[in-house]
């Protein structure tokens, strides 16, 4: 049987609208005292998902500077939009939402910039991948490996905001596609192309020898 | 390795992630039981994504307890204004109004000629292009915004 016709891959279903779990009750109850002007909450709020935030940006990124800015902007735009949160889904997955459409509009600014001053790269401009090799980095990423960041980060440049955003959804955050297409908003055959495509790029910068491509 | 008309990456990497349904897998496994060159794919799939973890930022104690006061302190400035971002939205039509205006003219004094290569001019469209997208994207945010609550 040749599946590639009847194979699951290219679908063109419409983007789910309800499927993440809605909001507990201690969350709502956590932004009912928000909306009532209680600050003390606000920064209970903030601190529980601060460092998830923070990281969720700085992989997608690779900057901790701007990770932390974008983070800020993302609990500023949840403080500002409170009024008319229905709560339908959990704070974690509406910080989802919004650290990734900041991090896809910055990098696609950020990708037309370099396109504007490309012509003005000189061999003494700084490497923007030796930016990642960030100093700050946890624990954990020591065990990681110089290399391995480097690389893992260079393939990340390659892509677009939003196939490094599904792919670190995916890989890092275990989210699964149905809910990442609900995130991002696409189609999840969008999505899953995304992903394909991010695993692809991944796997070319760390084993050039093999044969990666379809 | 041969491969078949049948193989199919992408659908690996969906497996890999158990991201196929149930008719999806069985398919695949019957496809894989027949052909080495996915087995050796998935393999190698398998190898190069099991133990890849994202790098990661540690936030200490204090960088948290500061840039938490940081957020906090901002959105109680910016606490009454709902309309801030329809606000800055209409600036930035405003503004690119106006800098679409003015912009052959700063670039001819940044580079101190008027532009006449096709790079340059490609720049100049590029640029048009920058302002438009932050224009239209925060525009598009902002619609997201409301959407999302
Ligand atoms: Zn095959």
């Amino acid at each position: 049987m040749d599946y590639r016709n009847t194979a699951a891959v290219i679908e063109v279903d419409e983007v789910p609208e309800q499927l993440s779990e809605p909001m507990t009750d201690s969350e709502s109850l956590l932004l009912e005292r928000i909306r009532q002007g209680d600050e003390g909450a606000f920064t209970q709020l903030v601190s529980g998902h601060l460092s998830s935030v923070v990281n969720l940006a700085y992989r997608m990124l690779g900057d901790r500077q701007e990770a932390e800015d974008l983070a800020q902007e993302a609990f500023l735009r949840l403080h500002r939009s409170l009024p008319s949160f229905r709560g339908d889904c959990r704070i974690k997955t509406w910080l989802y939402k919004v650290v990734s459409r900041l991090v896809i509009d910055h990098i696609r600014r950020e990708q037309v910039r370099r396109r504007i001053f490309f012509f003005r790269k000189h061999e003494d401009d700084p490497d923007p991948v030796a930016n990642f090799a960030d100093p700050s980095a946890s624990p954990s990423d020591q065990l990681l490996g110089q290399e391995t960041r480097q690389k893992l980060f260079k393939a990340m440049e390659k892509l677009s905001g939003r196939q490094r955003a599904v792919f670190v959804l995916r890989h890092q955050e275990g989210l699964p596609l149905k809910e990442i297409a609900q995130v991002l908003h696409l189609k999840e055959g969008t999505v899953k192309a995304h992903l394909h495509r991010a695993v692809q790029c991944i796997r070319q910068e760390f084993t050039d020898q093999e044969e990666v491509t379809s | 390795m041969k491969r078949q008309a049948t193989c199919n990456e992408k659908e690996l990497v969906l497996f890999y992630y158990g991201e196929l349904d149930a008719a999806g897998r069985q398919r695949l496994q019957s496809h894989l039981a027949d052909c080495p060159a996915c087995r050796s794919r998935l393999d190698a799939l398998q190898r190069s994504l099991d133990h890849l973890s994202m790098p990661g930022v540690t936030l200490s104690e204090i960088e948290k307890t500061r840039l938490t006061a940081v957020i906090t302190e901002k959105a109680s400035q910016r606490a009454k204004p709902q309309r801030w971002l329809l606000g800055s939205a209409a600036a930035a039509v405003a503004t690119l109004a106006i800098s679409l205006m003015i912009l052959p003219g700063n670039f001819a004094r940044w580079t101190g000629q008027l532009p006449q290569s096709e790079t340059e001019i490609g720049m100049l469209q590029d640029m048009e292009l920058l302002q438009n997208i932050d224009l239209l994207e925060n525009l598009d945010l902002l619609q997201d915004f409301e959407r999302i609550g």
